[in-house]
């Protein structure tokens, strides 16, 4: 964990105007000025006659990082108390290259040397002749030029040496010498020779040096020696605090910057309604994310040659199968969508699908594509009347990803089950139920789900889209019911609640629902 | 859901009436209809998937009328007795590939013929139905006959291609079976369901007139309706009866809408004989008009209900205090006395019924399971960790990272390569996240309290839904130490004091993971990530993980002492 530095003097970054009517006179702003500050002013204080000192100096002399130096010498200085006196001038460097040149000679030399003993010798035989003396062959094109323009060597079929003196490499090898001992030298033309050579270059160098301004000079330093920064516990323990004053801090000064755990702003935001579902008297139900067809579809009474039950609809779950249907439900389920009576009972239901059931399809698994299926599993624990159930959890769809579209998403599901209750109750619990997510107007259209009779669509006001089908709704079909031992109407519906979170928490993309950038989590607004 | 573009010209007709788009989108609001857009003589409809009567210029009239109180009650006009002589006979070969066949016979009314908007009509229907109900005709497909140029009976059988002679449609020229089938861009596409080997689906009257190979092409001729025909007989074949039954039931829509009366065809069948009127005549839905006002919550006399199925174009008929509704062919979707509820909640319109609540006497609750998870959240936020909601597919290589082969249960019909897996663990999805975040400075605390998949041969669905907890640190100091101590902290305020023994998992530094117990039990793990693993997920700081098996803890919360249980 980083530490939170309250107690350092970085707090202390304003800059001062001078000093105006009714503005701190000099004597109070002391006051604000931090321990190392106070260093530095007096080392530039004790300079002779007010002359201005060098940076590097300042930093010696006050003991602190050359940062810290000159962050709080800037920081004085926008206080006003110091004066920088900036000064530039060229100063001739030697390269790398002229480093190795100091130590090895220049390549006239070398080339003349390896020549006098070797010689006569190709300009590509000269490298390896030289060793153990490094010759680059660059190095020798540079050598040949001016050897052979004053005369040194000649070239014939090979190189060979007529005179075995170096002429001006000589004064230049000297000036390289003198440049590297830290001395000066004023020949411009060798300078400049050098430089060609790429031994030297020229840069500027800027000098900073520091003297106090007149009102630094009129500071009294030594008040501040009472002055109270940072709190600590040897501070408290002492009671010093009861003899000195605190230094007050630069409020407007900035702080570093902090981050924190917090829970996801969509988990945050699924609980808020879980609160309101609470509140409404619904009771929790689970059920598993991977889920037998039987759950998912046939006790929906959704036919099961039905276009929704492909593969291009549904996930499934390869290299597994289920098993241990509960017999007598799948019975009475194939009874109704078959369109027979259920045992005890006169006349079937209705005339069901017409095709034969199939328990193999009952038994594929695949991933929940509604938490109608939770539903299922809910009504199938014969819950005792009057019931208010709900599912707040992911359904998976066959769908592209994009920004409007995930494969995995969360249904709100919830499930009302009470004798007497009717289409009406199932209005006016939707309606309800947006009211209390902050939604104030909704209308209802007829809509078809193959288990729910009637069957309903919620359309909710959106600020900017308009209306917005939302809340999908209905009546169980006493196919569903009666077969799950259900005596009393139920209604129920499934809200597909992540474009309510879109809408609730301000995305454009619903994939940002499974936001994992740190920082966004981090930042995001409660 | 199912779409169609319809004429204005032919559904104005036929509604008697023009109407605005915005009136049109009114009126259709309270229906199952919803307009997608009116233009140039055109309008765009989107119905639900119970109601393809809807996508018929025809039937959308016949709604528009009863919505607006123009028109009621039913339309269709059955003459019980077939005509002389028309009857089909279906031939046992056939029982392999497509034993089913339906039919009926429509006749114009006096004066009245085919002409060319309502043939352009039948065309569009007849492949909207193939493609919805008719499965891209495998389940079932429709064909139309000029019935007065055709000599009945007509027969249905499975022929040697070598004797099956026709012009296809839109030919001029005669084809052999064994020619028509490799070459015929209908057979190319449909030919799989109506040949087998050497023998091929027909059918012809009984001058041997091929009528068409069902259900690829009808023939040119005997296959062909055109305008100024003014009867047509309407044939499906499919492998379900209840399908072909359906599929002549729609096609009966746009003549029936028109006035058009309608004759059954009995079919001679191996199993039996059946008069046709099965096909053609409206089903009887009984019903008590105290059952719709129980349903719907309003109370509705008898005589508001009868208004209602009859605005919804339904015939009623009293019987002893109760009603038989008599529901055309094409309404497929009716099938008990809460369709009929529905009707009447349409006819009414869904505005008419005003919300109420019903008293709440129930308590609400979180899953108890779920609060503790809650409260176990609250600790690891207030040791640092964000929490992450993450989803259940992953890659193979995301989940192979963290797995042994063949831990993790994946799909049969992925949609996409990353997300093929479901997670067995859940520190498979942290470690992604780490990867995706790694400009985003260090030190990183992540956890998530969420599902997985794992495997379970006791099962009913061969799996289990299982909540894990897990935990991720990435940073200058993460390793096996701290994840260790993060899971110690964690035994401490679940209550439980299990020591440390070594354990084994993938993707962690040999030697550095440790499973920890309780009754004997391994419910969490806590490892050093390798650094191979972190080295792929690009991650420059070492990461260390605690994974908690929540639902076995809560599992055993029972028979162990916990705080708060």
């Amino acid at each position: 964990m980083r530490a939170f530095p309250l107690s350092s003097g970085t707090l202390l970054s304003r800059a001062v105007a001078a000093p105006e009517p009714g503005s701190p006179s000099v004597g109070d702003l002391t006051l604000t000025l931090s321990p190392p500050e106070v260093r530095l002013l007096k080392v530039l204080k004790s300079s002779p006659s007010g002359k201005a000192v060098p940076e590097e100096e300042v930093a010696q002399r006050s003991e602190l990082s050359p940062d810290a130096t000159r962050g709080g010498l800037e920081r004085l200085r926008s206080k006003r108390l110091t004066v920088l006196e900036e000064r530039s001038e060229e100063r001739w460097t030697l390269t790398s290259l002229g480093n190795s040149v100091v130590k090895d000679g220049l390549p006239e030399r070398r080339v003349l040397t390896v020549l006098a003993a070797k010689g006569p010798l190709a300009p590509s035989e000269i490298p390896d002749a030289a060793l153990p003396v490094a010759i680059r062959p660059e190095e020798v094109t540079i050598a040949i030029g001016p050897l052979r323009r004053q005369g040194r060597i000649v070239m014939g079929e090979k190189l060979s040496v007529v005179i075995e003196y170096l002429g001006n490499a000589l004064e230049l090898e000297g000036a390289l010498q003198t440049l590297a001992a830290g001395g000066t030298v004023s020949e411009d033309k060798v300078l400049k020779e050098l430089a060609r050579r790429g031994v030297l270059s020229r840069s500027p160098e800027r000098h900073r040096a520091w003297k106090l301004s007149p009102e630094g000079l009129a500071l009294p330093l030594e008040e501040t020696s009472t002055s109270l920064g940072a709190i600590t516990p040897s501070l408290l323990k002492s009671r010093a605090w009861a003899k000195g004053s605190f230094r007050p801090y630069d409020v407007r000064a900035q702080v570093p910057h902090l981050g924190g755990s917090r829970r996801h702003l969509y988990r945050e935001w699924l609980r808020q309604v879980e609160e309101v579902l609470v509140g409404l008297g619904f009771e929790e139900f689970r059920g598993p994310l991977v889920e037998l067809e039987f759950y998912n579809n046939d006790l929906l009474f959704m036919p099961q040659e039905h276009p929704a039950r492909s593969m291009h609809d549904m996930f499934f779950v390869e290299g597994v199968e289920g098993h241990g249907l509960p017999p007598r439900l799948l019975r009475s389920v194939a009874a109704v969508h078959e369109g027979r009576a259920l045992p005890r009972q006169g006349a079937p239901l209705s005339s069901g699908w017409q095709t034969p059931y199939g328990e193999e399809v009952a038994r594929r698994v695949v991933l929940r594509s509604q938490t109608t299926a939770a539903t299922m599993r809910y009504l199938a624990s014969h819950p005792k009347p009057p019931f208010r159930m709900y599912s707040l959890d992911a359904v998976f769809r066959y769908d592209q990803l994009d920004a409007t579209h995930l494969i995995q998403f969360d249904q709100c599901e919830g499930a009302v089950g009470k004798s007497g209750l009717t289409f009406r109750h199932l209005l006016g619990l939707l309606t309800q139920f947006a009211k209390a997510l902050g939604i104030p107007e909704v209308k209802f259209q007829p809509t078809y789900f193959p288990f729910t009779e009637p069957s309903v669509q919620g359309f909710v006001r959106h600020p900017t889209l308009g209306w917005v089908e939302m809340m999908p709704g209905g009546m169980f079909r006493p196919e569903v019911l009666r077969p799950l031992g259900i005596k009393v109407p139920v209604a129920a519906w499934g809200i597909g609640i992540g474009r309510l979170a879109m809408v609730a928490l301000g995305l454009s993309d619903i994939r940002d629902l499974f936001m994992d950038d740190l920082p966004r989590l981090s930042k995001a607004r409660v | 859901m199912p779409r169609s573009t319809l004429s204005t010209e032919r559904l104005f007709g036929l509604l008697g009436q023009q109407l605005s788009e915005s009136e049109l989108r009114e009126t259709l609001f309270r229906t199952k209809v919803e307009i997608e857009s009116l233009k140039d003589g055109l309008v765009e409809v989107e119905v639900n998937a119970d109601r393809l009567d809807l996508l018929d210029e025809g039937g959308l009239a016949l709604e528009l009328q009863g919505a607006m109180g123009k028109a009621t009650g039913p339309v269709l006009r059955v003459d019980g007795e077939a005509l002389p002589g028309v009857e089909a006979r279906v031939n046992a070969s056939v029982a392999p590939l497509r034993p089913e066949l339906s039919m009926a016979v429509v006749e114009a009314p006096p004066g009245k013929a085919l002409d060319e908007g309502l043939l352009e009509e039948l065309v569009r229907y007849q492949e909207l139905l193939h493609a919805t109900l008719g499965r891209l005709r495998q389940a079932a497909s429709i064909g139309l006959y000029p019935i007065e140029k055709l000599r009945p009976p007509f027969h249905y059988a499975m022929e040697p291609l070598g004797q099956v002679r026709f012009v296809p449609l839109g030919g001029t020229t005669e084809v052999s079976g064994e020619a028509f089938y490799p070459e015929h861009a209908m057979a190319r596409e449909f030919g799989v369901l109506g040949r087998r080997e050497d023998l091929a689906l027909t059918l012809r009257d009984d001058a041997r007139t091929v009528l068409s190979l069902p259900p690829v092409l009808n023939a040119a001729g005997a296959g062909e309706v055109r305008p100024g025909d003014r009867r047509v007989l309407i044939e499906a074949t499919g492998t379900r009866a209840a399908r072909t039954r359906e599929m002549v039931g729609y096609m009966l829509l746009p003549f029936a809408a028109r006035g058009w009366s309608v004759h059954p065809v009995p079919v001679h069948r191996p199993s039996g004989m059946s008069d046709g009127t099965e096909v053609v005549r409206p089903r009887k839905v009984q019903v008590q008009p105290t059952l719709i006002s129980r349903l719907l919550g309003s109370r509705l006399s008898s005589g508001e209900v009868e208004d209602a199925l009859q605005k919804s174009r339904l015939g009623v008929e009293r019987v002893s205090g109760s009603l038989l509704a008599l529901v055309p062919p094409w309404r497929a979707d009716i099938l008990a006395p809460v369709d009929l509820a529905e009707e009447v909640a349409i006819a009414r319109g869904y505005g008419s019924f005003a919300p109420i609540l019903p008293p709440a006497v129930t308590m609400g609750r979180r899953r108890p399971e779920r609060r503790y998870e809650s409260r176990l959240a609250e600790v690891l936020l207030g040791m640092g960790y964000q929490e992450l909601h993450t989803p259940v597919l992953l890659s193979q290589s995301s989940v192979e990272r963290v797995c042994a082969p063949g831990e993790a249960l994946f799909l049969r019909n992925p949609i996409s390569s990353e997300l093929t897996h479901l997670r067995p663990v859940l520190r498979a999805s942290l470690l992604d996240a780490l990867g995706r975040n790694t400009g985003s400075g260090y030190p990183q605390k992540i956890f998530e309290i969420g599902p997985v998949i794992v495997r379970d041969p006791e099962g009913e669905t061969g799996t289990r839904t299982e909540t894990h907890l897990a935990l991720a640190d990435a940073g200058e100091g993460a390793g096996f130490a701290l994840a260790a101590g993060v899971a110690e902290r964690l035994f401490e305020v679940l209550g439980f004091n299990s020591p440390r023994e070594p354990a084994e998992a993938s993707g962690t530094v040999p030697g550095r993971v440790a499973k920890l117990r309780i009754a004997g039990e391994r419910v969490a793990l806590a490892g050093e990530v390798h650094p191979g693993v972190l080295a792929d997920l690009h991650v420059p700081m070492p990461v260390s993980w605690v994974e908690v098996e929540l639902t076995r803890l809560e599992q055993l919360r029972g028979v162990l002492p916990t705080p708060g249980a």
